[in-house]
């Protein structure tokens, strides 16, 4: 990705992420926060400027205009500021989001964008100038009378447009243009609307003329040949007054059937002669001139005979004959002028002569010291220099007049002029006016008017280089790459909102870590080094002596990459407000449909949890939250008939607890209707009455954990459809965390989580069984213990073991595993603790402890009941790892089927 | 080599103004914000400032108008670049101290030119 983008991404996210969190407290009055989140949308504003993120950039806009307009108090920010704000940074996210998605740019679809810039401008009292756009529109049989236009008519029009004030001077402003384009059906079916893409220029279209080919009349009218009434053809001739450039950015779509007719006198003779199109020629011509410089003056020679002489590009070409033009590479921006109207005086032609990469100027001052300066750089100095007149204009201080001066010596300096006779602010006023051509009142004819004609002419280099035709076609392609991402969002953006990227891709690293990091590496290149040189000392040394010096390295090698294992889970630790971040717009946004009133409360922010996690764990807390809104709080009314206040409380809190990070969520709502919840798992045969009965309070509650049940009243959009509570077991469960409930009739339901700070490396009991290696994860192993065979106990055929007053079953696991039978008398035992549950599991050898890097099952042995991955060792033997909860439902089943044989 | 500070709370902004300044040949310093800019402003000659209005703890016309205070920092161009370009914008701009007001982005060959007729 290009790194601008990524840095703007990353930071953009950043201040979503704090704009999303302060949005809501801004109501609170508090300047200083209000000023913060104008800050961190304007700074967004910037950064999507600069990497052209226009969508971005609009809706940010009017985001920080509503903002500067709450934090200057001209606007109360009631619920609808807040709203607005909300949905246009949550547009934005998407927008950062889909661009994290495709590594570019992606624009927002412009009605989504026209919505959100209309809501925020409401909320301003502003109108979005999106009144219905009227044009007189007429409708012609046939375009050949538009070719006839003449004069008299277009008067009729009230178009600004008067014969005296055609000169050559303002034929470089706006002007008015007869812009032709045919229009047929491709162009509607690819959403290209002719009349919106007028709109887009408003009230500079002037009159709009469109001609409908016979055939497609016919076959519109008709409706036979055409069901859905595109194809059509139809020629537009649209009057506009506008820029050249304007008026191509505008109808872009259209750009490749687009005719310029500059209205001036000459032109429109030209074109009411009726002969060969004027500029198509003129158009010709230059093709003709670029494919072959040299014949020139006979090519032009042929072409003024093609075009009427009362046109202007008539006498443009005559006078570029008569002047003898030669330089070649100055006439192609001449001819590129020509058929887009743009009048060359005489003095440019003139310079163009002697126009060579850099331009020479003859100083102004008596010395006449001539200085070679850069084109461009002429405009940068003109425009300094405006500015300069700005502040000149705008100050009486003293400190204001000097600064400038010192600007405009710099300026002067650089020109090879010397500032003379200036000593005041009105001298320095019309010192810099002269310079820029612009004559004062008090004419001061001292100083000499060259600057201004030199600045004039780089304009017109600026002109011409805009209208090569290399550039249109640089922007077609360029507008095709664009097109083809827009489709391709489109059709990835479903997938995006489904599920959206809680964290960006990038991880923010401490100074600190890295320099520890290579702290580290330092240290193994020496570790990795001192390893040959053991190899060559082999030769002299005992075994007993070589197993030390190897077991020494080991143990260096094993402390560092245990240092650079803590470090880079470190480094994967993100504080969880990643997750809670999004928490406040949800419960705003459910709570509005569902009209209730919510105050989330969020705790514990900035505790860590591993990145992977974190994403896994952001879909099922938002199915929990979801839950505990929709069923959990009760409606305003329902509530304060039960003595509480309207307004319900949501907590979610998180804090760490040994190596497990406990997330809370808490509502002070209705609490789980544990009858319904008994009522719906019997209906549903769940679970018999027998086996209800013996649960507590808060395990009946957990059988909303149970799938297929959903004891809601009526299915709502946001829960209640069955899939719920146990997909989100389901998920919880499938990163190695758990989830239990605790709930009270009208006082509230806590849900609990207990998540693994830590996905990544798991400490495992390393076991044998015929010589297959086995690992139990540490976290459910109790105890191991030796006993002899003898001491298995059986109970209903069932083998089980005495343990200090407690009785658990045992596991022949080999006989499961279908592996060969234990011969020893002592037995090898591992006592498992799944949740309270005690199994006992029979083992050939213990072999110690072993921190791995789990990799879950693939393939066909995906989902085996009781293994849920494996590792690799040392010597490259795999290891499989056990699943204490499987072994758990295994031994349970056994045991049951045992029970029924018996 | 003319160093140029570049003064932006937005990390983007300063990557952009910064690729373009290094591109011209120019020493790029940046800053976070108008007080790390007066701080990084000690360690030696600045020949010109690119400046944002909008930034956290010290914002640009603050620092305009602390910097001109330093004699040696008197006369030095400074360019403030900002998103919002409304009139009194520019005139705060000015009244602090700013020789040139420009809207953000700045376009490559608009900055090229100032540069070189500033500072060369």
């Amino acid at each position: 990705m290009n790194p601008l983008l990524e840095s703007f991404l990353q930071e953009a996210r950043e201040n979503l992420s704090f704009i999303d969190q302060n949005i809501e407290s801004i109501a609170n009055g508090d300047i200083e926060l209000v000023n913060s989140v104008f800050r961190a949308a304007h700074t967004l504003k910037g950064g999507s400027g600069i990497v052209g993120f226009t969508s971005v950039q609009d809706i940010t806009h009017h985001a920080e205009d509503l903002l500067d307009m709450v934090r200057d108090g001209n606007l109360e920010p009631n619920e609808a500021v807040i709203e607005a704000l909300y949905n246009a940074f949550d547009e934005v996210m998407n927008l950062v989001e889909a661009a994290e998605d495709t590594e570019d740019v992606v624009e927002a679809d412009e009605e989504v964008v026209a919505e959100i810039v209309e809501t925020l401008c409401a909320c301003m009292g502003k109108n979005t100038e999106k009144e219905a756009w009227s044009i007189p529109i007429q409708m012609l049989s046939d375009s050949s009378s538009i070719v006839n236009l003449n004069l008299p008519f277009l008067k009729e029009l009230d178009i600004p447009f008067q014969e005296a004030e055609i000169t050559e001077d303002n034929f470089h402003d706006e002007r008015l243009y007869a812009v032709v384009f045919d229009v047929d059906s491709s162009c509607i079916a690819y959403g290209n609307d002719p009349v919106y893409t007028l709109s887009l220029l408003g009230d500079k279209v002037k009159y709009v003329y469109s001609c409908m080919s016979e055939e497609s009349a016919k076959s519109v009218l008709s409706g036979l040949d055409d069901e859905e009434g595109l194809d059509l053809h139809m020629q537009i001739t649209a009057f506009i007054q506008a820029g050249y450039s304007e008026i191509e950015e505008a109808l872009y779509n259209f750009i490749e059937e687009l005719i310029f007719l500059p209205l001036d006198k000459v032109t429109l003779l030209g074109i009411s002669r009726g002969e060969v199109h004027t500029l198509d020629v003129m158009k010709d011509l230059n093709t003709n001139i670029k494919n072959s410089p040299t014949d020139v003056n006979d090519l032009v020679k042929e072409t003024l005979s093609l075009i009427g002489e009362e046109t202007l590009q008539y006498a443009q070409l005559q006078r570029f004959l008569d002047l003898n033009c030669k330089d070649v590479s100055y006439l192609t921006a001449f001819f590129d002028g020509l058929y887009t109207g743009e009048i060359f005086s005489a003095d440019a032609l003139n310079e163009g002569n002697a126009a060579d990469e850099n331009v020479t100027v003859e100083n102004v001052v008596e010395d006449k010291v001539p200085v070679e300066i850069d084109e461009n750089a002429l405009a940068g100095v003109k425009m300094i220099l405006e500015q300069q007149v700005l502040q000149l204009e705008a100050s009486e201080n003293e400190a204001v007049y000097l600064r400038v001066k010192e600007m405009v010596e710099r300026i002067a300096f650089t020109l090879g002029i010397t500032l003379e006779d200036v000593n005041n602010k009105e001298e320095l006023l019309i010192f810099i006016n002269n310079l820029l051509g612009n004559k004062p009142i008090e004419e001061k004819d001292e100083i000499k008017e060259p600057i201004a004609e030199l600045i004039e002419l780089p304009k017109q280099a600026e002109l011409k280089s805009e209208l090569t035709p290399e550039k249109v076609i640089e922007k077609t392609v360029f507008e095709e790459d664009k097109a083809e991402s827009k489709e391709a969002t489109s059709i990835r953006k479903p997938r995006a909102e489904k599920k959206r990227n809680v964290v960006g891709k990038t991880v923010k690293i401490e100074q600190e870590s890295v320099d520890s990091l290579m702290n580290i590496i330092g240290e193994l290149l020496v570790a990795k080094n001192s390893l040959p040189y053991l190899a060559d000392s082999v030769d002299n040394m005992t075994v007993e002596e070589t197993k030390r010096g190897i077991m020494e390295k080991y143990n260096f090698i094993n402390r560092l990459s245990e240092q650079l294992q803590d470090l880079i889970m470190s480094m994967r630790m993100l504080p969880i407000t990643y997750v809670f971040d999004r928490y406040p717009k949800l419960v705003r946004d459910i709570a509005k449909k569902l009209d209730k009133k919510v105050k989330l409360t969020m705790e514990g922010g900035e505790t860590k949890l591993d990145k992977n996690i974190i994403e896994m764990m952001a879909d099922p807390m938002i199915h929990i939250m979801r839950n505990s809104l929709d069923h959990g709080i009760e409606t305003p009314e329902v509530r304060e008939a039960n003595g509480k206040s309207a307004e319900g409380n949501v907590t979610l809190k998180a804090y760490s607890q040994s190596d497990k990070i406990i997330i809370e969520i808490k509502d002070d709502g209705a609490g789980i209707n544990i009858e319904r919840v008994i009522q719906k798992v019997i209906e549903k045969g769940l679970l018999t009455m027998d086996q209800i009965d013996v649960l507590d309070d808060n395990a009946k509650a957990e059988l909303v954990l149970l799938a297929g049940l959903s004891t809601a009243e009526e299915i709502t959009e946001f829960s209640g459809r069955g899939v719920g509570m146990d997909v989100v077991k389901k998920s919880i469960e499938g990163f190695g965390g758990s989830i239990s409930i605790t709930t009270k009739k009208d006082i509230g339901t806590t849900i609990t989580l207990a998540i693994p700070v830590s996905l990544a490396v798991t400490s495992l009991l390393h076991v044998e069984m015929s010589s297959v290696h086995y690992g139990f994860p540490m976290d459910s192993v109790q105890e191991t213990v030796k006993l002899e065979r003898d001491k298995i106990e059986m109970l209903h055929n069932e083998p089980f073991i005495y343990l200090r007053g407690e009785i658990i079953p045992l596991l022949f696991i080999n006989s499961m595993l279908d592996l060969q039978e234990t011969k020893d008398k002592e037995l090898s035992i591992v006592v498992l603790n799944i949740k309270g549950n005690l199994l006992a599991v029979v083992v050939n050898k213990f072999l110690g402890q072993l921190d791995v890097v789990q990799k879950p099952l693939g393939g066909m042995l995906a989902g085996h009941p009781v293994c849920s991955g494996t590792a690799l060792l040392g010597n490259g033997q795999i290891i499989m790892m056990m699943d204490p909860v499987g072994l758990l439902a295994v031994s349970s089943e056994l045991q049951t089927s045992l029970a029924d044989v018996s | 080599m003319k160093r140029v500070m570049v003064v932006d709370d937005s990390k983007t902004v300063r990557m952009y103004h910064g690729s373009l300044l290094k591109e011209l040949g120019y020493e790029v310093v940046e800053a976070e914000n108008g007080m790390e800019a007066l701080e990084r402003s000690q360690d030696g000659d600045i020949s010109l400032y690119l400046v944002d209005v909008n930034m956290p703890i010290m914002d640009g016309y603050s620092f305009v108008q602390e910097i001109r205070k330093e004699p040696s920092y008197a006369t030095v161009p400074i360019i403030m670049i900002t998103t919002q370009a409304h009139d009194e914008d520019r005139d705060e701009a000015f009244t602090v101290g700013a020789n040139l007001f420009e809207t953000k982005p700045i376009k490559p060959e608009v900055l090229k030119n100032y540069l070189s007729i500033l500072i060369g």
